[in-house]
Order: structure tokens, then sequence, then C-alpha cells
């Protein structure tokens, strides 16, 4: 939960902003008057249906000001331009139900947080194939477009990066075009730490500061050997198997190895694995020697077989669904050989990456893996499990025989009530570095202060709003294109952000070098063009400015859904 | 009636209203809308795991079925496993618990003990050196309308971000060697330390009622008739107003303890929050925003069962010092 002190400042920064930038911004969101002008005004509506209220779904202001303000200001300008449309501001949990469970929404805010596994473009593009469009899967704006299907394939089955990159490109392209989603800003993404103290802090993508490599790679200039991290969330369970929340993964990646990991770059690295080779459906790795676990037993591939097969047996939540393609994983001599329902070029980027190399000697004699405790986990990672105070503390040591091994002693996490405390906690010395990544307006406290270096990235996730395009009028493409023409982008992020971003065209985040298509200009906004789509496909306004869906005879609407439900 | 019946006939109560308890804190939860998985599932874990993860919980089952499993765990002292720490609920509670009761106990005691001290200051002094009583009681007016998140969070930017005087964080200072567990944490210099402020300001915020209280009861009772005996008698003004009056208007006081649970139990979630302590308050606040039903299940019931207790203890305590309870 963010603090009190968290909640009002945060409150007090928007209703600032929002005083100063109303004089400002006036010219991108017009006056009625102005929208009138670009109307298709009819004198007769007779037959002809209104177009229902849009409820705009984001969390309410108390739990989270910025995701309400964004919805907020979209609203605003989408009824000025005379669409009718009204906030829904609920619990997290409950736009969670609704976006990802039920499907029971018209529009919803959402917000990709920069998780490592982003890196790789497949965990966005396949949140819109139709075959995950259903009312439990992850493609929330039931997109089920054959084209895109196609597309989403062959970037899967790509023999060469070229080719992938051309299939990754035109998939975002066409995302671009038919809008399922608008993501409007990639938000910039800070981390902070004590460069008095710490030598050897680099930089990486997706969590700029706290990670893996800066852990390993952190370096003491004084006396101090251990890093001290500050969280505000909490890593509840250190069993990953029935681990639900990726932020912790980041903290069980310190105890447990994996085949792979991603470099600060977003590079692929050969990790516990010496070579990892992909022949179609087929992934083979080669397992590094000399390793052991934390206990002293040394690390198989037999180990590695066994994890595979354990976490999807045992329906991890988190490691199941990246590992759904496996068909079969056997282990000989020091190799692992994973045999794969299909190719994929992304299994060892977004799975193998990710998943745990577990002792088998010691799951193996686990039957319920979700009442296990795991209180002192065993692994081979950098560093070791030294002990947890619940709700306080966590510690590590450091693993010095690792074939990576950190050069500080120690990590200890430190979990505190909310972020203004751990940015507290960073200035006064309580803490050597910030856990969490956040908006770099979040930071403005520290910055420039002697002693913390704040490093920020475009962030590799973004803020977006989805159509739920299971229902009229999102069904069609012209009226989600002058939705996203409606978004006012600048005032967003100038308001809600501080100015820290960049307006977005494409899912794929600008930061993925690789794989963004620069040739998508964001949406600018755009009143004029977005009635122009309205017009193009027949919707019209009456003279009291209420908006109606286009009458049979000149209905233009566009349906992009062109495969069955 | 005697004491021991008395006794017997309050415990008898409370054991009763444990009861009435028990199935109100299973079932106020399941009547707020919302599922344990939809706490997890979103753009970082695949919603095709929700059933599982229901299944997982025994949400999937009907409420009723659900109650049941509850009570029979309930019957063998098991609180269940927290969706959201994995762990079983009374091992956090015993941990949360501690951690709140070493802030909370301490700062209790202090207000009520200096409470009524200054509360009988007050009155005492109030017809001569009006100045005293009215700073004493305006004090505690301001103290008691003032929400404690704000003095809290002015006390920490203060106190901590600029003169450095305290920690910001913690029960402890993060990562000095060996943690201190249980009550040895009271041997320790740096507990203390990170004790200091969240001590003072719930010390403060609990303070202005047992003082206002004291201040009134006191004042009525210095003008009864033993009083002004005592006066004629020759007794010192102090052995009047601490050996005499104070005893007879102790007794409102110890009546407001029960009533002031709530107060409690709200300053503690804020200020636990604020001072990132890791205790029960926190855990409320958390249990909540997760739908962890086992956690609020377990959070909610014991509450109850000290709220129950506090005030079954502060009835028989009345009853002892005041006969006449008995018999009502």
């Amino acid at each position: 939960m963010r603090s009190y002190e968290g909640r009002l400042s945060a409150a007090l920064a928007i209703a600032l902003a929002l005083t100063t930038s109303a004089c400002a911004d006036g010219d991108q969101a017009g006056g009625g008057s102005d929208a009138a002008t670009y109307r298709n005004v009819v004198a007769d509506v007779a037959g002809r249906t209104p177009v229902q209220t849009i409820q705009v779904l984001t969390r309410t202001a108390a739990e989270d000001p910025r995701w309400f303000e964004q919805a907020r200001l979209i609203v605003e300008s989408w009824q000025r331009a005379g669409i009718p449309a009204e906030l829904q501001a609920v619990r997290g949990a409950e736009v969670g139900r609704r976006a990802f469970m039920s499907k029971d929404f018209d529009a919803t805010l959402l917000v990709y947080a920069p998780m490592a596994d982003r890196i790789d473009p497949d965990n966005i593009l396949s949140r819109f194939t139709s075959a995950r469009a259903g009312v439990s899967g992850s493609n929330i704006s039931g997109y089920r477009n054959a084209a895109y299907d196609a597309l989403y394939d062959a970037q899967q089955v790509a023999t060469n990066e070229t080719d992938r990159v051309a299939a990754v490109k035109r998939a975002q392209k066409l995302l671009y075009e038919q809008q399922p989603v608008r993501p409007f800003a990639y938000p910039v993404v800070a981390g902070a730490y004590r460069s008095d103290r710490w030598d050897g802090i680099r930089q990486a993508l997706g969590y700029p500061v706290f990670n893996i490599w800066n852990s390993i790679g952190a370096t003491p200039k004084t006396g101090k050997r251990t890093l001290v991290v500050g969280t505000i969330s909490e890593s509840l369970t250190l069993n990953p198997v029935a681990l639900e929340t990726p932020s912790a993964q980041l903290l069980l990646s310190h105890i447990y190895d994996s085949l792979v990991r991603i470099g600060p770059e977003g590079e692929l690295r050969d990790w516990a694995a010496e070579s990892v080779k992909v022949d179609g459906a087929r992934v083979t790795a080669k397992l590094r020697p000399g390793m052991r676990f934390s206990d002293g037993h040394p690390v198989t591939a037999s180990d590695v077989a066994f994890s595979v097969r354990y976490l999807i047996d045992k329906k991890s939540p988190l490691f199941a669904p990246k590992l759904a393609a496996v068909r079969d994983v056997r282990a000989t001599g020091d190799s692992v050989e994973i045999t794969l329902t299909r190719p994929s070029q992304s299994f060892v980027a977004t799975a193998l990456s990710q998943v745990p190399i577990l002792p088998e000697h010691i799951w193996r004699k686990v039957a319920h893996p979700e009442k296990f405790v795991n209180d002192n986990p065993v692994g081979s990672g950098p560093f070791v499990f030294a002990g947890r105070k619940l709700g306080a503390e966590i510690r590590f040591t450091a693993n010095k025989r690792h074939f990576s091994a950190p050069r500080i002693d120690g990590l200890v996490m430190i979990v505190l009530g909310g972020f203004d405390a751990e940015v507290g906690g960073l200035a006064q010395g309580d803490l050597d570095m910030l856990g969490d990544v956040q908006n770099v307006a979040q930071l403005a406290s520290v910055r420039g202060k002697s002693g913390i270096t704040v490093l920020s990235a475009e962030s590799i996730g973004w803020a977006g709003l989805h159509y739920n395009m299971r229902k009229e009028p999102f069904d069609d493409r012209h009226f989600r294109r002058a939705l996203s023409l409606l978004i006012p982008v600048r005032d967003i992020i100038d308001v809600v952000f501080d100015g820290q971003g960049e307006p977005a065209g494409s899912p794929i985040a600008a930061s993925l070098t690789k794989w963004h298509d620069a040739s998508l200009q964001p949406f600018p906004y755009d009143l004029p063009a977005a009635m122009k789509e309205l017009r193009e496909a027949g919707y019209v306004f009456d003279r009291h400015g209420v908006l109606y869906y286009p009458a049979a005879r000149e209905d233009k609407r566009l349906r992009d859904n062109d495969l069955p439900s | 009636m005697t004491l021991l019946r008395f006794s017997m006939r309050r415990v008898a109560r409370m054991a009763a209203t444990i009861a009435i308890l028990v199935p109100l804190t299973f079932l106020l939860f399941r009547a707020v809308p919302g599922d344990p998985s939809a706490a997890v599932v979103g753009p970082d874990l695949d919603p095709s795991v929700a059933a599982m993860l229901r299944a997982r919980y025994g949400v999937d089952q009907p409420v009723g079925v659900q109650f049941l499993r509850y009570l029979s765990n309930l019957a063998r002292g098991d609180l269940g496993i927290s969706f959201h720490y994995k762990q079983p609920v009374g091992d956090i509670l015993l941990n949360k618990l501690f951690n709140t009761a070493v802030l909370a106990v301490p700062a209790i005691v202090l207000a009520l003990v200096l409470g009524s001290a200054l509360g009988a200051f007050a009155a005492a002094t109030g017809r001569r050196r009006g100045l005293v009583d009215a700073v004493l009681r305006n004090g505690a007016f301001v103290g008691r309308a003032t929400p404690i998140f704000w003095t809290a969070t002015l006390a920490l930017l203060l106190f901590s971000y600029h003169l450095n005087w305290v920690p910001s964080i913690g029960m402890t200072t993060p990562g000095r060697g060996v943690a201190v567990t249980g009550l040895g944490v009271f041997g320790s210099p740096d507990f203390w330390w990170h004790l200091a402020l969240p001590l003072l300001i719930m010390t403060l915020y609990f303070m202005p009622e047992p003082l206002l209280t004291m201040r009134t009861s006191m004042a009525d009772v210095l003008r009864e008739d033993f009083i002004a005996l005592g006066r004629a008698q020759g007794l010192s003004p102090a052995r009047i107003v601490y050996r005499h009056a104070a005893r007879n208007a102790l007794l409102p006081v110890v009546t407001l303890m029960p009533a002031l649970t709530g107060t409690i139990i709200g300053g503690q979630v804020i200020v636990e929050t604020i001072f990132s302590w890791p205790g029960m308050g926190r855990a409320i606040v958390d249990a909540v925003n997760n739908f962890d039903y086992p956690m609020m299940q377990g959070v909610f019931l014991l509450t109850a069962v000290m709220a129950v207790a506090v005030n079954g203890v502060i009835d028989v305590l009345y009853a002892y010092l005041d006969p006449r309870v008995r018999l009502a």
C-alpha cells in the first residue's frame, strides 16, 4: 500500500500540475464549440441508435492517483469531443478481474511494467493472438485477426533474426493501424543508489538499477560490504513453484540460476548453460561444469530437466504458462534437450531465462509445493539465502564459489511501508539502493543530491488503453482510431508523468531498438482527424450533440476481427 | 454475587460473543465483492492460471463447504495458509503480533499513566492556575482532533529527514549482522532508537482521552464532601489530590480502555505504515488489499478476541474495584 504521505503528496502534485497546466494545454483539448465545427450533424436521426456511454476502467484515486488521472484526462477529452464517456474507478484487483478474467469492460487503462521478460517482443505480441482471446486469455482486447495470427506465428518460427525482426515489425504495424490497443506513453522509469558508497553500478534495460547484474557488479568504495536495498513490495514467498508475483522473481533469481539470463542491454547471455542451440522445435543446452548448490550437491543436467518437468506438473502459476509449449524434456550427460510442440524463437528468451534450476534432491520429496514454505531455499545462484524477518528484511550472503561471484559480501532487502519512505531511507543513508522502479518524477527529491545517483531510462513497458473489441462500438476500427486520436497524450505526460515520458506509437517500446518500428508515429491529439474517422464509418451527431451509430444504408464500419469467437 | 461467580459468567459471555464473531469474520469478507486470484492476475501473470489458483485457495467451493472447512481447521488451531505469503497464518500473526505489541503496549501504558497524571494535575490546578489547565485541556483537544497520519508524517519529516535524530524505517537498522529476535530487542539500543519516534507519536495520540476523562472525573470528585472534610482535617493538598481523589477518579479511566481499542487499532495501522513497522497494522492493510481471506480472518479474529478479552478483564477489574457492579 502507498503511505498516506505518498498519497497526499501525489494528490497535491497532481492538483498543482492541473492548475498550472490548465491554461497551457487549452489549445490541445478544445472547447465544445470547437469540437462541434467538425461534427457530422444530421437533422433527422430517426431509426438510429445512440452510442452508449463508454466506461473507462481505471483504479481509484485513493489507490493510485496516477492511474486515475490518466483515465480522467482521457474521459474529459472524449466528452469534449462529444463522445459519451465516464470514469469507472475501481480497486486494482477489480480492474484485474474485469480486464483479465471476466472481460467485462469497455475500455481499460493498463500499465505494462518493465519486466525482464518483456525485453523479447513475444510477451506483448502474444497478447493479441486469437488463441488467447477467450474469456480467460491474456488478449484482453479480444482481437481476432487471421493476418495478425499468421505474422505472430511467422516471428515464432523464423529461422533467422532478420526474418523474425521483419515479422515483428509487420505485426506491430497491424496493431498500429487497427488499434485494438492504444499505447500512449513510454514513461521514463528510474532507480537510484548511493554512489558515494558503491561503484560498478551500470544502467540496465528493464529495471535500471536493482537487477542481478548490479548485485553482482556492485563494488564497495567504503568499508561497508553489504548492499542494503529497499522495497515496498515484499517478496512474499521464497518458493518459486508457488510464486505468483514477478516482482519476487527478481529476488529469487539471486538465489536460483537459470540456463540463460537477459543481459543489461537486453542481449541473451549463456549462464548456467555453456551453450544453447535452437534447432526448429528442439532446444539443446549444455550445462556449465563445476556448479554446486548451496548445500554442496553438484548441479546436473538431470536437475534442469527435473525443474522443467516439476514446474509444469505442479502447475507453477508463474512458470507453467511460459513452459506451455514443452512437449518433452530429457537429460543426457551434461546436456538437456527440450522438445517443443512447435518451433519457437522466443522460448529461450522468455522461458529459459526465467525458469529456476531447482535441486532435484530436495523438491523430489515435495508432493504439494503450494503448501511448502521453502523457508531455507537451496539454489546455485550468486547469492545464498541467510535469513528473513517477515515484513521487515531478507538477508543473503554472497556465493563466492559462483562462476560469476559478487564483489560484495552480502545483500539485505528491507521492506518499507511506502515509496516515500524508501526514497527517504536512501537520502538518509539507511539504504544503498532503491529496489523498486518508479516514474522518475517520484525521485525528484533525491535528484542532484550529493552521494546519490539516479539512473533513468525510457520504459520497455508502456501505459495504454485497451478497447474491448468483443462489443460495439469497439469492434469498429474507425471508432477505435477516433478514440485513439482523442487521447490528450501531451497533457497526460506533462501532468501525470511530470513531463517524464515520450508519446508512444507501437506496443513494442522504443527502447527495444531491435524490435521497435520507429516509422509508426505516435497518434497526435487530432480532433478533426477523429471526427473524420467517425464520419467515414457513418456515425452522426444530432443537433443536441448526441452521437449515433451509422444507419444500415450508410454503415461503413470496419470489422478487423475476421475470426470467429 | 461473589467475584468468582461474576467472573465465570463474564467468561461464558465472552465465549458466546466469540462464537458469534467466528462466522461473522468469515462471512463478512466473503460478502465483499472480489476474488483473491484477481489480486495477482494481471499484465504480469497469465490469466489462464486463475481457475487453478481459485482451486488451490479453495475458493472455488460453495461458501458453506468453505465455512465448514474453516471451522474444522479452526477447531484444530489451524488458521489456514495465507494466499499471499504462502505460509501458515498462525506463524505470521505470532510474528506480527509481537512486533505490534512492543510498540503498542508501552504506548498504551505511557498514555494511561501520563494522561491520568496530567488530567489529575489539570483538574487540581484548575481553579488556582487557569493557564496550566487551559494549556493541557486545549492541548488534548488539539491532539484528539489532529489526524495521526499528519502528525506522524510531520514528525518523520522533522526528526528524521531534517534533524536526522532518529531513523525513518523499521524496527532495527538493516543489515546489522545478526538480527535480534524475541524479547531480546529490548536489550538493543538500536531498537530503542527506532522505537522512540513511533512510540512518542502513538503515546501522544492515545493520551487525550485518558487526560480529558481524568480531568472531568477528578473535577467531580474534588467537589465531593469527603474532599472538603480532608481539607478541614488539614491534609496537604497533594495528599488529597493524589491519594484520595485520584483513586476515586480513576474508575472512568479504567472503563475507557475498551472504548480505546478502536482508536488503538486505527492508529496502529497508520503509524506502522508510515514508519515501515512490520506489525499487525500493516498486515491488516495488506490482507484486505490482496483478498487474502485466511489472513483477514486470522487478523480480525485475533483482534476481536483481544478486544473481547480486554473488555472481560476490565469488567472483572471494575467489579473488583466497585462491588456495586457485581450486584447489577
